[in-house]
């Protein structure tokens, strides 16, 4: 297994992740990339405030 | 100790199915169920369910291959008791309980972009758990019992969770590094507990965020790196415990309103950010958790671009006091903050609107001058209402829980105008003054007078619908006139209530006047007359701190039965039975005097003693008024003449020390269970020879 570190500053906060493939994943650099804004989207869809209470 | 690898593709993981686990990976199935030795793969390739039912175990769980999904069966829980890795992709939908119960160092929590759908605890005397991915646990909740959980100090690795717990006396400690923790996802209240015994908490690098609209964040009096706020339609946050904090910020609100943060202790705090919302009537309240009672904010550094806050109660020492910034509202008791000076606001609105406004607001510097954003009426400030703004007619709904200054619609003498409290709680810090022509009869919130000072309320002979709380510590609030609320509850919690010789009247048949607190305070009545029409504990009274004064009457005048909570005040002007429903009194008290003027019953709490200067209760003819104790033992009644009862009087049995015959004005009873008591040396032998 291999295993990519990587993070992201938001105005969330900084979002920081590890990415493991096996030792032969065959995952070009651009799909590793996706992978990690995936992560981060995936984060923020979940952070991000929601305003649902109106006065 | 041994392997078991899953087999088969979908299948049910409980406690007794064999059918999908196998010695060897991709084998034969047959094999037992996994225990806590065993440690489970699933290392085969495809889609695939598994079904989890009942309380499983295993030593690591492990998922190197595949596209699996861990499902809710029946009741599931898993223990766990070495480490965790999950392929990207895995799905971990099951709500089962995780718990890992290592009970040595060194196990690893890799869920490598899987969110876990269930609740998480570590609880292992001795063991040791580090994050080798983010950890998402979403709107579920994470508790650290016991152990050592750690997010990695290479990889800082980010936590999000619907509660963060770690409350238990355990030994446990919590590395959180560098990482964001950010909880309260879908989740608000009590989401966010620490507590500092047997804890050691390195959180001093790491960053919380919430975006919760109501957070109770229970720190445990420990140190922390950023503690973020970041919901901008948050409605209250509480920070429980003396803690430090690199930095602390508040998100400005994104909806009209006032987000009320609440500190029970002093806080030390590097930074604090105090973000600024849409427009100045999006506002945020910084202040401690009773009125009068301070909390101190060390503040070394206010981020620039502080505006729109309001603080009550609140001191601020450190580099960075006194804290300046725009439009800070001053709801008394601070020190440490520079506040802009008092000003008249005038209300610019032409028609019906609201108190706060986005855009231009609803609020001029000058009567019929322009609107102006700038121009909210601030804690300090006085907000008027000309003449002619609104339009007759109008009604200004009070949209939020506002800290207002003085309320003056003393210009509307003319053309009418609603201030509609609505279900708000708004606090006063200045004076409220009514118009000939205005009416703030409609809204059942809660008014709350707040100031430290002299306030004052000119009714005009408006009644309110609100109910009102006297909260005002060292400070007053008196009646200019005489006073009318439909409002269920009126509570004076600190400070002195006035009355200042006018009429109050609760005009609620639920109506309660309440006055319970351990807090200084004094009800001066004057000659006034305080008239309340309320069943059950309608007056309500604690003898704790509390002075009342005055030579008027109290008239509890219900149609239903109501009792008059006394507290043992021994200084009560007269009491009068204003109503059909039986009055019982509670506690022991002394009155000026005790009357009637309808036919309701009069009861006296069996075993209690009352005292009076005078006793002139009567009834009259055809309306006999019932005078006893509320069971069949006596209750003590003194005062400092004999207890003549009066010649048309009933003597309804048990009673004692009294004489049915003419005298001391009283008559037309029907009295029991009474034990009438003469105080003073001679009048004393009086009573003795009126009776034997």
């Amino acid at each position: 297994m291999i295993k990519i570190d990587f993070s992201f500053d938001t105005q969330y906060g900084k979002f920081a992740d590890a990415i493991h493939l096996p030792d032969d994943h065959g995952m070009s650099e651009i799909e590793i990339e996706a992978m990690k804004q995936q992560r981060l989207d995936n984060w923020l869809a979940i952070v991000t405030p929601v305003d649902v209470y109106q006065e | 100790m041994a392997n078991r690898y899953w087999v088969g593709g979908t299948g049910t993981w409980n406690t007794t199915s064999t059918t999908n686990w196998s010695d060897t990976s991709g084998g034969s199935p047959g094999f037992s169920d996994p225990t806590s030795s065993d440690s489970v793969f699933f290392d085969q390739a495809g889609t695939y369910t598994v079904t989890m039912t009942s309380a499983l175990n295993c030593l690591d769980i492990t998922v190197s291959a595949g596209t699996v999904t861990f499902a809710t069966g029946t009741s599931p829980t898993i223990s766990i008791y070495g480490s965790m890795s999950l392929i990207s992709g895995t799905v971990w939908s099951s709500t089962g309980l995780i718990t890992f119960r290592a009970t040595s160092p060194g196990k690893t929590i890799t869920t490598n972009g899987t969110i876990l759908g269930a609740n998480v605890v570590f609880n292992g005397a001795g063991g040791g758990w580090t994050l080798g991915s983010a950890l998402n646990l979403n709107t579920r909740s994470l508790t650290v019992g016991q152990g050592v959980f750690d997010t990695s100090s290479t990889g800082n690795y980010a936590v999000t969770c619907g509660l963060f717990l770690s409350s238990s006396s355990n030994f446990r400690t919590l590395e959180l590094n560098s990482s964001t923790i950010t909880f309260g996802v879908g989740n608000a209240g009590a989401i966010f507990t620490i507590s500092d015994t047997n804890i050691t908490f390195n959180a001093s690098s790491s960053t919380f965020t919430t975006a919760s609209s109501n957070v109770i964040a229970a720190c445990g009096g420990l140190t922390y790196g950023a503690f973020r706020f970041t919901g901008g339609a948050a409605t209250t946050h509480t920070i429980t415990g003396a803690n430090t904090f690199d930095t602390l910020s508040f998100a400005g609100r994104t909806t009209i309103g006032i987000t009320t943060v609440i500190f029970d202790t002093d806080q030390t705090i590097s930074t604090l950010t105090l973000t600024g919302g849409t427009a100045s009537a999006y506002r945020t309240f910084l202040r401690s958790n009773a009125i009068g009672t301070t909390c101190t904010l060390a503040v070394t550094t206010l981020t620039a671009g502080a505006r729109d806050y309001d603080f009550r109660d609140i001191t601020i020492t450190g580099a960075a006091a006194p804290l300046t910034g725009t439009r800070f509202g001053d709801a008394k008791g601070n020190s440490g903050i520079t506040f802009p000076a008092a000003k008249t606001v005038f209300y610019r609105q032409t028609g019906s609107s609201t108190w706060g406004a986005t855009g231009s607001g609803s609020w001029s510097a000058t009567s019929g001058g322009a609107l102006d954003a700038t121009q909210f009426p601030l804690a300090q400030d006085t907000a008027r209402f000309p003449a002619t703004y609104p339009a007759s007619g109008s009604t200004t709904t009070m949209n939020a829980n506002y800290n207002i200054g003085t309320i003056d619609i003393s210009l509307r003498t003319a053309n009418t105008m609603t201030l509609a409290i609505g279900t708000t709680l708004p606090s006063v810090y200045g004076n409220w003054i009514n118009g000939t022509a205005s009416n703030n009869a409609t809204g059942t919130g809660t008014i709350t007078f707040a100031g430290r000072t002299s306030q004052t309320i000119t009714s005009v002979t408006k009644t309110f619908a609100a109910s009102f709380i006297i909260n005002t510590p060292g400070g007053s609030v008196t009646l200019q006139d005489d006073f009318a609320t439909s409002g269920t509850a009126f509570t004076h919690t600190a400070g002195t209530f006035d009355v200042n010789g006018n009429s109050f009247a609760m005009t609620s048949a639920s109506g309660a006047f309440n006055s319970n607190s351990s807090n200084t305070r004094t009800i001066a009545i004057g000659s006034g007359t305080m008239s309340i029409n309320g069943s059950g504990t309608c007056w309500n009274c604690s003898s704790s701190n509390l002075t009342v004064t005055g030579t008027g009457t109290i008239s509890l005048y219900g149609a239903s039965s109501k009792n008059f909570a006394g507290g043992n005040v021994q200084t009560y002007p007269i009491l009068q039975q204003g109503g059909a429903g039986t009055l019982t009194v509670l506690g022991n008290n002394k009155f000026a005097d005790l009357v009637t003027n309808d036919v309701g019953a009069i009861r006296f709490t069996s075993g209690t003693t009352n005292e009076f200067t005078a006793f002139t209760l009567t009834g009259s003819l055809g309306n006999v008024v019932t005078l006893g104790a509320t069971t069949t033992a006596q209750a003590t009644l003194k005062k400092s003449s004999p207890w003549y009862m009066g010649a048309n009087s009933t003597d309804a049995g048990n009673n004692t020390g009294l004489t049915f015959t003419a005298g001391g004005g009283i008559d037309y009873l029907s009295v029991s269970y009474i034990n009438g008591v003469v105080v003073g040396g001679t009048l004393n032998t009086s009573n003795f020879f009126a009776f034997f």
